[in-house]
Protein backbone atom coordinates (compact mmCIF):
# COMPACT_ATOMS: atom_id res chain seq x y z
CA UNK A 1 0.00 0.00 0.00
CA UNK A 2 1.79 3.70 -0.87
CA UNK A 3 2.03 6.03 1.79
CA UNK A 4 -0.26 8.28 0.90
CA UNK A 5 -3.18 5.69 0.94
CA UNK A 6 -2.18 4.09 4.19
CA UNK A 7 -1.95 7.66 5.93
CA UNK A 8 -5.98 8.67 4.41
CA UNK A 9 -6.88 5.63 5.79
CA UNK A 10 -5.34 5.32 9.14
CA UNK A 11 -6.68 9.21 8.99
CA UNK A 12 -10.26 8.28 8.34
CA UNK A 13 -10.38 5.80 11.12
CA UNK A 14 -8.84 8.44 13.86
CA UNK A 15 -11.91 11.03 12.08
CA UNK A 16 -14.97 8.71 11.51
CA UNK A 17 -13.89 4.88 12.55
CA UNK A 18 -13.70 3.11 9.18
CA UNK A 19 -11.84 -0.21 9.69
CA UNK A 20 -9.78 -0.08 6.40
CA UNK A 21 -6.83 0.88 7.78
CA UNK A 22 -7.05 -2.62 10.27
CA UNK A 23 -6.25 -5.25 7.17
CA UNK A 24 -2.74 -3.19 6.77
CA UNK A 25 -1.67 -3.58 10.68
CA UNK A 26 0.76 -6.27 11.31
CA UNK A 27 -0.83 -8.97 13.79
CA UNK A 28 1.09 -9.19 16.69
CA UNK A 29 1.03 -10.46 20.14
CA UNK A 30 -0.31 -9.02 23.28
CA UNK A 31 -2.91 -6.80 22.21
CA UNK A 32 -5.51 -7.12 18.97
CA UNK A 33 -5.32 -4.43 16.20
CA UNK A 34 -9.01 -3.31 17.17
CA UNK A 35 -7.26 -2.31 20.55
CA UNK A 36 -3.73 -0.51 18.66
CA UNK A 37 -5.73 1.27 16.74
CA UNK A 38 -7.78 2.47 19.69
CA UNK A 39 -4.59 3.98 21.59
CA UNK A 40 -4.61 6.39 18.25
CA UNK A 41 -8.29 6.95 18.27
CA UNK A 42 -9.32 7.47 21.86
CA UNK A 43 -6.24 9.52 21.92
CA UNK A 44 -6.79 11.90 19.16
CA UNK A 45 -10.41 12.62 21.26
CA UNK A 46 -8.74 12.82 24.75
CA UNK A 47 -6.14 15.55 23.53
CA UNK A 48 -8.49 17.64 22.01
CA UNK A 49 -11.07 17.78 24.93
CA UNK A 50 -7.97 18.62 27.29
CA UNK A 51 -6.66 21.41 24.43
CA UNK A 52 -10.14 23.00 24.61
CA UNK A 53 -10.61 22.56 28.38
CA UNK A 54 -7.48 24.86 28.71
CA UNK A 55 -9.33 27.10 26.07
CA UNK A 56 -12.79 27.39 27.42
CA UNK A 57 -12.54 26.13 31.55
CA UNK A 58 -15.53 28.28 32.40
CA UNK A 59 -17.91 26.52 29.49
CA UNK A 60 -16.03 22.95 30.64
CA UNK A 61 -17.24 24.11 34.29
CA UNK A 62 -21.18 25.10 32.87
CA UNK A 63 -21.64 22.11 30.91
CA UNK A 64 -20.14 19.79 32.86
CA UNK A 65 -17.42 17.33 31.93
CA UNK A 66 -18.96 14.78 29.74
CA UNK A 67 -21.03 17.57 28.39
CA UNK A 68 -18.35 19.18 27.13
CA UNK A 69 -16.28 16.41 26.56
CA UNK A 70 -19.08 14.83 23.97
CA UNK A 71 -19.17 18.31 22.12
CA UNK A 72 -15.51 18.82 21.71
CA UNK A 73 -15.82 15.25 20.42
CA UNK A 74 -18.26 16.25 18.14
CA UNK A 75 -16.41 18.74 16.96
CA UNK A 76 -12.92 17.43 16.61
CA UNK A 77 -14.71 14.35 14.22
CA UNK A 78 -17.26 17.48 12.03
CA UNK A 79 -14.23 19.83 11.90
CA UNK A 80 -10.67 18.63 12.77
CA UNK A 81 -7.94 20.32 13.27
CA UNK A 82 -6.23 22.69 10.05
CA UNK A 83 -4.16 24.55 12.37
CA UNK A 84 -0.41 23.58 13.24
CA UNK A 85 -0.51 24.97 16.77
CA UNK A 86 -3.35 23.22 18.93
CA UNK A 87 -3.92 26.43 20.98
CA UNK A 88 -5.64 27.82 17.46
CA UNK A 89 -8.11 25.00 16.95
CA UNK A 90 -11.55 25.32 18.88
CA UNK A 91 -13.15 28.81 17.59
CA UNK A 92 -16.19 26.69 15.63
CA UNK A 93 -16.91 25.16 19.25
CA UNK A 94 -19.82 27.92 19.68
CA UNK A 95 -21.38 27.46 16.44
CA UNK A 96 -21.46 23.46 17.33
CA UNK A 97 -23.21 24.45 20.93
CA UNK A 98 -25.68 26.45 19.47
CA UNK A 99 -26.92 23.58 17.31
CA UNK A 100 -26.35 21.16 19.41
CA UNK A 101 -27.65 22.12 22.84
CA UNK A 102 -31.83 24.22 23.04
CA UNK A 103 -32.78 26.73 23.94
CA UNK A 104 -31.31 29.47 26.35
CA UNK A 105 -28.68 26.42 27.63
CA UNK A 106 -27.23 26.55 23.92
CA UNK A 107 -27.40 30.34 23.38
CA UNK A 108 -25.93 30.69 26.81
CA UNK A 109 -23.16 28.08 26.10
CA UNK A 110 -22.48 29.41 22.48
CA UNK A 111 -22.05 33.24 24.38
CA UNK A 112 -19.76 32.03 27.07
CA UNK A 113 -17.34 30.10 24.02
CA UNK A 114 -17.51 32.62 22.36
CA UNK A 115 -15.98 35.07 25.41
CA UNK A 116 -13.80 32.56 26.01
CA UNK A 117 -12.21 32.39 22.89
CA UNK A 118 -11.88 36.05 22.62
CA UNK A 119 -10.16 36.21 25.74
CA UNK A 120 -7.72 33.40 24.65
CA UNK A 121 -7.47 35.56 21.80
CA UNK A 122 -6.33 38.75 23.38
CA UNK A 123 -4.22 36.48 25.89
CA UNK A 124 -1.67 35.59 22.63
CA UNK A 125 -2.29 38.63 21.18
CA UNK A 126 0.18 40.85 19.44
CA UNK A 127 2.48 42.70 22.26
CA UNK A 128 1.89 46.58 22.09
CA UNK A 129 2.66 49.76 24.22
CA UNK A 130 -0.56 50.89 25.04
CA UNK A 131 -0.75 54.77 24.12
CA UNK A 132 -0.54 56.89 27.60
CA UNK A 133 -1.99 60.74 28.38
CA UNK A 134 2.16 62.34 27.87
CA UNK A 135 2.18 60.33 24.07
CA UNK A 136 -0.22 63.44 23.10
CA UNK A 137 1.19 66.28 24.95
CA UNK A 138 2.98 67.51 21.98
CA UNK A 139 0.37 67.48 19.61
CA UNK A 140 -0.69 70.35 18.07
CA UNK A 141 -3.83 71.49 18.65
CA UNK A 142 -5.20 71.78 15.22
CA UNK A 143 -4.16 68.50 14.64
CA UNK A 144 -6.10 66.89 17.06
CA UNK A 145 -9.40 66.87 14.91
CA UNK A 146 -7.68 64.24 12.48
CA UNK A 147 -5.65 62.44 14.84
CA UNK A 148 -7.23 58.56 14.48
CA UNK A 149 -6.74 56.11 17.55
CA UNK A 150 -6.24 52.37 17.23
CA UNK A 151 -7.21 49.81 19.75
CA UNK A 152 -4.50 47.12 20.91
CA UNK A 153 -3.94 44.42 19.23
CA UNK A 154 -6.60 41.47 20.36
CA UNK A 155 -8.71 43.99 21.32
CA UNK A 156 -12.79 42.83 20.59
CA UNK A 157 -16.15 43.81 21.13
CA UNK A 158 -18.58 41.53 21.92
CA UNK A 159 -22.32 41.42 22.09
CA UNK A 160 -23.82 38.95 24.28
CA UNK A 161 -27.75 38.38 24.76
CA UNK A 162 -27.34 35.49 27.93
CA UNK A 163 -26.26 36.13 31.01
CA UNK A 164 -22.82 34.11 29.73
CA UNK A 165 -20.76 36.41 31.66
CA UNK A 166 -22.23 35.87 34.84
CA UNK A 167 -21.22 31.90 34.43
CA UNK A 168 -18.01 33.11 33.35
CA UNK A 169 -17.42 34.72 36.38
CA UNK A 170 -19.01 31.85 38.77
CA UNK A 171 -16.42 29.53 37.29
CA UNK A 172 -13.25 31.69 37.42
CA UNK A 173 -14.08 32.83 41.23
CA UNK A 174 -15.03 29.31 42.23
CA UNK A 175 -18.49 30.57 43.21
CA UNK A 176 -21.88 28.26 42.46
CA UNK A 177 -23.44 29.16 39.00
CA UNK A 178 -26.54 30.86 38.32
CA UNK A 179 -30.10 29.00 38.80
CA UNK A 180 -30.38 28.63 34.75
CA UNK A 181 -29.00 30.31 31.70
CA UNK A 182 -30.91 33.40 30.61
CA UNK A 183 -31.50 35.59 27.35
CA UNK A 184 -32.40 38.89 27.46
CA UNK A 185 -31.50 42.51 25.77
CA UNK A 186 -27.97 42.31 24.31
CA UNK A 187 -25.39 43.93 25.55
CA UNK A 188 -21.60 45.30 24.40
CA UNK A 189 -18.53 44.04 25.70
CA UNK A 190 -14.88 45.27 25.33
CA UNK A 191 -12.10 42.44 25.68
CA UNK A 192 -8.48 43.87 26.03
CA UNK A 193 -5.13 42.96 26.89
CA UNK A 194 -2.93 45.20 29.08
CA UNK A 195 0.59 43.71 29.34
CA UNK A 196 0.24 40.42 30.39
CA UNK A 197 -3.23 40.98 31.93
CA UNK A 198 -6.88 39.85 29.82
CA UNK A 199 -9.25 42.65 30.72
CA UNK A 200 -13.25 42.98 30.20
CA UNK A 201 -15.99 45.38 30.94
CA UNK A 202 -19.17 46.11 30.16
CA UNK A 203 -19.86 48.94 27.71
CA UNK A 204 -22.46 51.68 27.67
CA UNK A 205 -24.23 52.07 23.83
CA UNK A 206 -22.55 55.58 23.37
CA UNK A 207 -19.11 54.06 24.16
CA UNK A 208 -19.52 50.83 22.20
CA UNK A 209 -20.66 53.08 19.65
CA UNK A 210 -17.78 55.27 19.88
CA UNK A 211 -15.15 52.09 19.72
CA UNK A 212 -17.00 50.96 16.41
CA UNK A 213 -16.14 54.07 15.17
CA UNK A 214 -12.53 54.44 16.04
CA UNK A 215 -12.02 50.59 14.57
CA UNK A 216 -13.63 51.84 11.28
CA UNK A 217 -11.17 54.57 11.16
CA UNK A 218 -13.14 57.58 12.44
CA UNK A 219 -10.84 60.36 13.49
CA UNK A 220 -11.34 62.35 16.98
CA UNK A 221 -13.06 64.72 14.86
CA UNK A 222 -15.05 62.09 13.77
CA UNK A 223 -15.94 60.98 17.05
CA UNK A 224 -16.61 64.20 18.55
CA UNK A 225 -19.28 64.35 15.70
CA UNK A 226 -21.10 60.95 16.01
CA UNK A 227 -21.21 62.08 19.55
CA UNK A 228 -22.75 65.75 19.40
CA UNK A 229 -25.63 63.87 17.34
CA UNK A 230 -26.61 62.71 20.92
CA UNK A 231 -25.70 65.28 23.25
CA UNK A 232 -25.31 69.49 22.55
CA UNK A 233 -22.03 69.96 20.92
CA UNK A 234 -20.15 72.13 24.28
CA UNK A 235 -21.08 68.33 25.81
CA UNK A 236 -19.90 66.05 23.13
CA UNK A 237 -16.65 67.06 23.08
CA UNK A 238 -16.19 66.34 27.07
CA UNK A 239 -17.88 63.27 26.40
CA UNK A 240 -14.92 62.42 24.05
CA UNK A 241 -12.51 63.81 26.11
CA UNK A 242 -13.47 61.79 28.72
CA UNK A 243 -14.40 58.69 27.07
CA UNK A 244 -10.31 58.78 25.36
CA UNK A 245 -8.69 59.70 29.17
CA UNK A 246 -10.61 56.62 30.14
CA UNK A 247 -9.17 54.65 27.21
CA UNK A 248 -5.42 56.05 27.78
CA UNK A 249 -6.11 54.68 31.59
CA UNK A 250 -7.10 51.65 30.40
CA UNK A 251 -4.04 51.04 28.12
CA UNK A 252 -6.93 50.38 25.42
CA UNK A 253 -4.86 52.44 22.52
CA UNK A 254 -2.02 51.55 21.03
CA UNK A 255 1.20 53.54 20.62
CA UNK A 256 3.52 54.68 18.63
CA UNK A 257 6.75 52.95 20.15
CA UNK A 258 9.74 50.84 19.37
CA UNK A 259 8.57 48.39 15.67
CA UNK A 260 5.24 49.98 15.26
CA UNK A 261 4.90 53.06 13.02
CA UNK A 262 3.77 56.34 14.42
CA UNK A 263 1.77 56.66 11.19
CA UNK A 264 0.42 53.32 11.70
CA UNK A 265 -0.82 53.74 15.38
CA UNK A 266 -1.77 57.34 15.54
CA UNK A 267 -2.22 58.57 12.17
CA UNK A 268 -2.77 62.48 12.03
CA UNK A 269 -5.22 63.09 8.41
CA UNK A 270 -2.60 63.73 5.42
CA UNK B 1 25.56 22.21 7.67
CA UNK B 2 25.95 23.12 11.10
CA UNK B 3 24.06 23.98 14.24
CA UNK B 4 26.31 26.61 14.99
CA UNK B 5 25.57 27.20 18.68
CA UNK B 6 25.38 23.51 19.65
CA UNK B 7 28.51 23.50 21.50
CA UNK B 8 26.13 26.08 24.35
CA UNK B 9 23.80 22.87 25.24
CA UNK B 10 25.76 20.26 27.29
CA UNK B 11 24.89 18.14 29.99
CA UNK B 12 21.22 18.00 31.80
CA UNK B 13 17.93 20.62 30.78
CA UNK B 14 14.67 20.31 31.38
CA UNK B 15 11.29 20.63 29.00
CA UNK B 16 10.00 24.15 29.74
CA UNK B 17 6.43 24.41 30.67
CA UNK B 18 4.70 27.28 31.83
CA UNK B 19 3.75 25.89 35.01
CA UNK B 20 7.20 26.60 35.64
CA UNK B 21 8.15 29.95 34.39
CA UNK B 22 7.88 31.56 37.47
CA UNK B 23 10.24 28.97 39.61
CA UNK B 24 13.05 28.87 36.61
CA UNK B 25 13.38 32.99 36.82
CA UNK B 26 12.95 32.75 40.48
CA UNK B 27 14.92 29.86 41.51
CA UNK B 28 17.85 29.75 39.25
CA UNK B 29 17.54 25.94 39.52
CA UNK B 30 20.64 23.68 38.10
CA UNK B 31 19.35 23.12 34.66
CA UNK B 32 21.84 23.10 32.25
CA UNK B 33 19.43 23.58 29.74
CA UNK B 34 16.10 24.33 28.66
CA UNK B 35 14.01 22.34 25.31
CA UNK B 36 10.96 24.41 24.62
CA UNK B 37 7.49 22.96 22.48
CA UNK B 38 8.63 25.29 19.15
CA UNK B 39 4.04 25.51 18.61
CA UNK B 40 3.83 26.73 22.06
CA UNK B 41 5.51 29.91 21.11
CA UNK B 42 4.36 30.44 17.58
CA UNK B 43 2.45 33.38 18.79
CA UNK B 44 1.71 37.02 17.77
CA UNK B 45 3.13 37.96 21.40
CA UNK B 46 1.86 37.62 25.24
CA UNK B 47 2.79 35.95 28.58
CA UNK B 48 4.61 32.54 26.65
CA UNK B 49 7.33 34.91 24.71
CA UNK B 50 7.05 37.17 26.92
CA UNK B 51 8.57 34.89 29.77
CA UNK B 52 10.73 32.91 27.08
CA UNK B 53 12.95 36.13 26.70
CA UNK B 54 13.34 36.12 29.93
CA UNK B 55 14.22 33.18 30.38
CA UNK B 56 16.19 32.68 27.10
CA UNK B 57 18.54 35.48 28.62
CA UNK B 58 19.97 32.53 31.56
CA UNK B 59 20.02 29.62 30.08
CA UNK B 60 20.50 28.20 26.60
CA UNK B 61 17.75 26.78 24.40
CA UNK B 62 16.91 24.19 22.07
CA UNK B 63 13.75 23.72 19.36
CA UNK B 64 11.59 21.42 19.95
CA UNK B 65 8.45 20.85 17.34
CA UNK B 66 5.54 18.75 17.31
CA UNK B 67 3.96 19.57 13.95
CA UNK B 68 6.36 19.32 11.29
CA UNK B 69 5.04 16.13 9.87
CA UNK B 70 8.22 15.23 8.29
CA UNK B 71 6.52 11.67 7.11
CA UNK B 72 3.06 12.79 5.86
CA UNK B 73 2.40 12.24 2.32
CA UNK B 74 1.11 16.02 1.97
CA UNK B 75 3.15 18.60 1.33
CA UNK B 76 5.29 20.53 3.57
CA UNK B 77 3.26 23.36 5.29
CA UNK B 78 5.85 26.46 4.39
CA UNK B 79 3.48 28.79 6.30
CA UNK B 80 4.59 26.58 9.41
CA UNK B 81 8.65 26.34 8.31
CA UNK B 82 8.43 30.30 7.81
CA UNK B 83 7.26 30.93 11.35
CA UNK B 84 9.42 28.27 12.66
CA UNK B 85 12.43 30.26 11.04
CA UNK B 86 11.26 33.29 12.97
CA UNK B 87 11.25 32.20 16.01
CA UNK B 88 14.25 30.26 15.69
CA UNK B 89 16.06 33.66 14.26
CA UNK B 90 14.18 35.60 17.88
CA UNK B 91 15.34 32.69 20.31
CA UNK B 92 18.74 31.25 18.89
CA UNK B 93 18.24 27.57 19.89
CA UNK B 94 21.26 25.32 19.57
CA UNK B 95 19.21 22.82 17.32
CA UNK B 96 15.96 21.86 16.22
CA UNK B 97 14.43 18.96 16.30
CA UNK B 98 10.83 17.25 15.59
CA UNK B 99 9.48 13.59 15.42
CA UNK B 100 9.61 10.86 13.03
CA UNK B 101 6.31 10.45 12.28
CA UNK B 102 3.12 11.80 10.55
CA UNK B 103 0.58 14.11 12.23
CA UNK B 104 -1.71 14.64 9.53
CA UNK B 105 -3.08 14.45 5.65
CA UNK B 106 -4.64 16.77 3.26
CA UNK B 107 -4.03 19.91 5.48
CA UNK B 108 -5.59 18.09 8.57
CA UNK B 109 -3.93 17.82 12.05
CA UNK B 110 -4.31 15.23 14.38
CA UNK B 111 -1.99 17.14 16.85
CA UNK B 112 -0.69 13.01 17.46
CA UNK B 113 2.37 11.78 16.45
CA UNK B 114 1.19 8.87 14.04
CA UNK B 115 3.52 6.06 12.66
CA UNK B 116 5.19 5.14 9.58
CA UNK B 117 5.10 2.00 7.43
CA UNK B 118 9.10 1.71 7.17
CA UNK B 119 9.41 1.00 3.60
CA UNK B 120 12.25 2.07 1.21
CA UNK B 121 9.07 4.33 -0.53
CA UNK B 122 8.60 5.61 2.89
CA UNK B 123 12.26 6.28 3.56
CA UNK B 124 12.88 8.32 0.05
CA UNK B 125 9.93 10.64 0.89
CA UNK B 126 11.43 11.42 4.39
CA UNK B 127 15.02 11.71 3.44
CA UNK B 128 14.21 13.89 1.04
CA UNK B 129 11.34 16.23 3.38
CA UNK B 130 14.23 16.31 6.10
CA UNK B 131 16.98 17.95 3.25
CA UNK B 132 13.87 20.49 2.10
CA UNK B 133 13.57 21.27 5.67
CA UNK B 134 16.71 21.63 6.00
CA UNK B 135 18.17 23.51 3.24
CA UNK B 136 15.28 26.05 4.20
CA UNK B 137 15.88 26.66 7.81
CA UNK B 138 19.61 26.58 6.99
CA UNK B 139 20.67 23.98 9.63
CA UNK B 140 20.56 20.34 10.38
CA UNK B 141 17.82 19.30 12.24
CA UNK B 142 17.39 16.36 14.54
CA UNK B 143 14.25 13.81 13.98
CA UNK B 144 13.26 11.71 17.55
CA UNK B 145 12.25 8.03 17.37
CA UNK B 146 8.81 8.38 18.85
CA UNK B 147 6.71 5.14 20.95
CA UNK B 148 3.88 3.32 18.84
CA UNK B 149 1.43 1.21 19.70
CA UNK B 150 1.75 -1.04 16.12
CA UNK B 151 3.06 -1.80 12.97
CA UNK B 152 2.25 -2.19 9.32
CA UNK B 153 2.20 -5.13 7.25
CA UNK B 154 3.72 -3.31 4.26
CA UNK B 155 7.19 -2.19 6.45
CA UNK B 156 10.23 -3.66 5.06
CA UNK B 157 12.56 -3.01 7.30
CA UNK B 158 12.86 -2.23 11.35
CA UNK B 159 12.27 1.46 12.78
CA UNK B 160 16.19 1.70 13.67
CA UNK B 161 17.54 0.93 10.18
CA UNK B 162 15.26 3.24 8.71
CA UNK B 163 16.21 6.32 11.47
CA UNK B 164 19.98 5.41 10.82
CA UNK B 165 19.22 5.37 7.52
CA UNK B 166 17.42 8.65 7.72
CA UNK B 167 20.05 10.02 9.60
CA UNK B 168 22.90 9.08 7.17
CA UNK B 169 20.75 9.65 3.77
CA UNK B 170 19.50 13.05 4.56
CA UNK B 171 22.70 14.13 7.10
CA UNK B 172 20.39 15.05 10.12
CA UNK B 173 20.99 14.20 13.31
CA UNK B 174 19.26 12.09 15.82
CA UNK B 175 17.22 13.14 19.43
CA UNK B 176 16.87 9.48 21.01
CA UNK B 177 14.31 9.23 23.47
CA UNK B 178 14.88 6.13 25.62
CA UNK B 179 11.35 5.92 27.07
CA UNK B 180 10.32 5.96 23.29
CA UNK B 181 12.57 2.83 22.86
CA UNK B 182 11.22 1.04 25.37
CA UNK B 183 7.36 1.41 24.90
CA UNK B 184 7.87 0.61 21.59
CA UNK B 185 10.20 -2.33 22.69
CA UNK B 186 7.45 -3.42 24.52
CA UNK B 187 4.64 -3.05 22.61
CA UNK B 188 6.15 -4.54 20.17
CA UNK B 189 8.62 -7.10 21.43
CA UNK B 190 11.93 -6.50 20.43
CA UNK B 191 14.65 -6.19 22.10
CA UNK B 192 15.64 -2.39 22.83
CA UNK B 193 19.66 -2.59 23.08
CA UNK B 194 19.75 -3.83 19.61
CA UNK B 195 18.25 -0.35 18.47
CA UNK B 196 20.76 1.64 20.25
CA UNK B 197 23.58 -0.54 18.63
CA UNK B 198 22.02 0.41 14.97
CA UNK B 199 22.65 3.37 15.41
CA UNK B 200 25.50 5.45 13.59
CA UNK B 201 27.15 7.43 16.86
CA UNK B 202 28.15 10.29 15.54
CA UNK B 203 24.31 11.18 14.72
CA UNK B 204 23.28 11.14 17.92
CA UNK B 205 23.20 14.70 19.36
CA UNK B 206 20.41 14.70 22.11
CA UNK B 207 18.61 12.27 24.71
CA UNK B 208 15.03 12.32 25.78
CA UNK B 209 13.92 10.76 28.90
CA UNK B 210 10.07 10.38 30.17
CA UNK B 211 7.55 8.64 32.14
CA UNK B 212 5.07 5.99 30.75
CA UNK B 213 1.53 4.40 32.09
CA UNK B 214 0.50 0.85 31.29
CA UNK B 215 -2.46 0.05 30.28
CA UNK B 216 -2.85 -3.58 30.46
CA UNK B 217 -1.01 -5.43 27.64
CA UNK B 218 0.40 -1.98 26.28
CA UNK B 219 2.55 0.50 27.63
CA UNK B 220 1.73 4.06 26.46
CA UNK B 221 4.06 7.27 26.41
CA UNK B 222 2.18 9.64 28.72
CA UNK B 223 4.91 11.73 29.94
CA UNK B 224 3.15 11.59 33.35
CA UNK B 225 5.16 9.88 35.94
CA UNK B 226 8.75 9.60 36.97
CA UNK B 227 10.75 8.14 34.43
CA UNK B 228 10.80 3.89 35.04
CA UNK B 229 13.68 1.80 36.40
CA UNK B 230 13.95 -0.15 33.23
CA UNK B 231 13.97 3.06 30.81
CA UNK B 232 16.55 4.12 33.74
CA UNK B 233 18.39 1.20 32.95
CA UNK B 234 18.48 1.64 29.11
CA UNK B 235 19.47 5.28 29.95
CA UNK B 236 22.67 3.94 31.04
CA UNK B 237 23.41 1.79 28.22
CA UNK B 238 22.60 4.76 25.77
CA UNK B 239 25.33 6.51 27.45
CA UNK B 240 27.70 3.86 27.71
CA UNK B 241 27.31 3.26 23.68
CA UNK B 242 26.83 7.29 22.35
CA UNK B 243 29.12 8.98 25.47
CA UNK B 244 27.91 12.08 27.54
CA UNK B 245 25.31 13.42 25.18
CA UNK B 246 22.96 16.33 26.53
CA UNK B 247 20.10 14.48 28.02
CA UNK B 248 16.36 15.81 29.52
CA UNK B 249 13.47 15.09 30.84
CA UNK B 250 10.00 15.54 29.27
CA UNK B 251 6.95 16.04 31.52
CA UNK B 252 3.63 17.37 30.07
CA UNK B 253 0.75 16.17 32.47
CA UNK B 254 1.17 15.52 36.17
CA UNK B 255 3.25 18.39 36.62
CA UNK B 256 5.00 18.47 39.46
CA UNK B 257 6.84 21.35 41.59
CA UNK B 258 10.29 22.55 39.49
CA UNK B 259 12.22 20.64 42.47
CA UNK B 260 10.95 17.18 42.25
CA UNK B 261 12.32 17.76 38.47
CA UNK B 262 15.50 19.09 39.30
CA UNK B 263 15.83 15.81 41.35
CA UNK B 264 14.74 13.24 39.16
CA UNK B 265 17.66 15.19 36.56
CA UNK B 266 20.09 14.75 39.60
CA UNK B 267 19.17 10.97 39.39
CA UNK B 268 19.91 10.92 35.33
CA UNK B 269 23.10 12.90 36.39
CA UNK B 270 24.41 10.07 38.68
CA UNK B 271 23.05 7.19 36.26
CA UNK B 272 25.00 8.93 33.03
CA UNK B 273 28.16 9.21 35.63
CA UNK B 274 28.09 5.77 36.38
CA UNK B 275 27.60 4.20 32.93
CA UNK B 276 30.63 6.51 31.92
CA UNK B 277 32.59 5.29 34.81
CA UNK B 278 31.85 1.86 33.56
CA UNK B 279 32.64 2.31 30.10
CA UNK B 280 35.73 4.49 30.79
Amino acid sequence: MRLAQLQRAFQAHVLSGSNAIGAHVAPARGAETAMRLAVYAEGYDARLVEALAVTYPALERALGQERFADCVRALAHRRPSRFFSVRRYGRELAELLEGELPGARGRGAAELARFEWALAEAFDAADARPLAAQDLEHIDPSRWAGLRFELVPGSQTLSLATNAVCWWQAAAHDRAPPARWRAGRSSMWLIWRRELAVYFRRLAQEEARALAALRSGASFGALCAQLARCAPAASASLRAATLLKRWLGEGILVAPGAGLSRRARLRPRP
Amino acid sequence: MSNSAASAVRGFGLGLRSEHYGAVLAERPRIDWLEVLSENYLLPGGKPLHYLERIRERYPLVMHGVSLSIGSASRLDRGYLRALKGLAARFEPAWISDHLCWTGIEGINLHDLLPLPYTEEALRHVVRRVREVQDFLGRRILIENVSSYLAFACSQMTEWDFLARLAEEADCEILLDVNNIYVSSVNHGFDPLAYLEALPLQRVRQFHLAGHSDRGGFIVDTHDAPVAEPVWTLYAAAVARFGNVPAMIERDARIPPLGELVAELDRARAVAGAALARAA
